[in-house]
């Protein structure tokens, strides 16, 4: 198989993770009420704080943005 | 704000002779982050598709544009880890968008995707809760987003309120955007009063985050101006008639890292079928 096959390859894989993630997600919200989404977004936003520490990505705020 | 700008570069890793005007700063969603640090591994001619990722990934290797994370897009990358190749993605051509306030961030991102939820007319089927909170995240930071699944994403909120998705003869009506006052304010303003104005705006912000780049492309999907280029779109600015007077009225959020941006510049080549 060539090079750009394999690529291919693992990115459609990549994707079909990513995509049954997002299908469990969208479960889940739709039994969940407002304050339930948001605590659930504030838990995601800190554990993305974690991930950017981890690898020290570069981060922008909404406020620096605008 | 222009501290701000120069620290951004620095941590960002850009060139500090990049002028402001030249670094866009645009939301991508996830599937254009996968095939961005997927597919340039080597030096080949590459045309189609995967051709117009790479001249965007060429562009922002030239720091002429930077791509944003939002957090939702960073959460669903990350739920089996990240590969050594989007992490070194990453560091190089993006920043993480990291809500300042994360409880007042997550309240408005959920009303927002409600909002974008309900408005019902993204696509026949319902709008994924992911799809609405990515829009809902960028729009809140002031961002467009970048995706090769338009269908999902663009609604047009028209001047009495309505929803609609463009059809393909009309993208030239959306791109390139270069004169914002026909296209956001309606032919009814100067009866409205002060209020319905302020509606207006408000509704226009919450759905500008829909102004998409499609890297998507092809004889059914084309997304191409009249010289038949594919194109970004160009977010507002803070020079327009709508930017300026809602700057004063304190509603509007202008982005200033793509002040003047101008669509030209990513220079993008016109897709013919049968370059893949």
């Amino acid at each position: 198989m060539e090079e750009k096959d394999l690529i291919e390859q693992s990115i459609e894989k990549r994707k079909a993770e990513i995509q049954d993630f997002k299908q469990q997600q969208e479960l889940l919200f739709e039994s969940m009420t407002e304050d339930e989404k948001i605590e659930y977004l504030v838990n995601t936003y800190t554990n993305n704080s974690k991930l950017i520490k981890k690898y020290g990505f570069s981060t922008i705020s909404e406020d620096e943005v605008k | 704000m222009k501290d701000n700008f120069y620290n951004l570069k620095q941590k960002a890793h850009i060139s500090p002779d990049i002028k402001r005007d030249d670094c866009q700063l645009v939301a991508i969603d996830t599937n254009v982050f996968i095939d961005m640090s997927h597919h340039m591994r080597d030096n080949k001619k590459v045309t189609g598709f995967y051709g117009k990722i790479r001249e965007i990934r060429l562009k922002a290797e030239q720091g002429q544009i930077r791509f944003v994370i939002t957090p939702s897009v960073l959460s669903e990358l990350a739920v089996h880890g990240l590969s050594p190749i989007e992490v070194e993605f990453i560091k190089k051509y993006c920043v993480i968008l990291e809500p300042k306030d994360k409880q007042a961030f997550a309240k408005e991102a959920v009303s927002l995707s409600r909002e974008y939820i309900r408005s019902g007319a993204m696509k026949p089927s319902k709008t994924p809760w992911g799809d609405a909170l990515i829009m809902a995240e960028s729009t809140i930071a002031g961002l467009n987003i970048l995706t090769n699944n338009y269908k999902d994403f663009v609604v047009y909120k028209d001047e009495h309120g309505g929803s609609k998705r463009y059809k393909h003869d009309k993208y030239d009506d959306i791109v390139p955007r270069t004169n914002y006052k026909d296209d956001y304010i309606p032919e009814n303003l100067t009866h409205m009063n002060e209020n319905e104005l302020v509606s207006y705006l408000k509704l226009k912000k919450r759905f500008r985050a829909l102004d998409i780049g499609r890297v998507n492309y092809g004889m059914n999907y084309g997304y191409k101006n009249k010289n038949g280029y594919t194109v970004i779109p160009m977010p507002f600015t803070t020079t327009d008639y709508i930017g300026k007077r809602s700057e004063k009225e304190g509603l509007w959020r202008t982005n200033q890292f793509v002040t003047n941006f101008n669509s030209s510049k990513l220079d993008l080549v016109p897709y013919e079928m049968g370059q893949e």
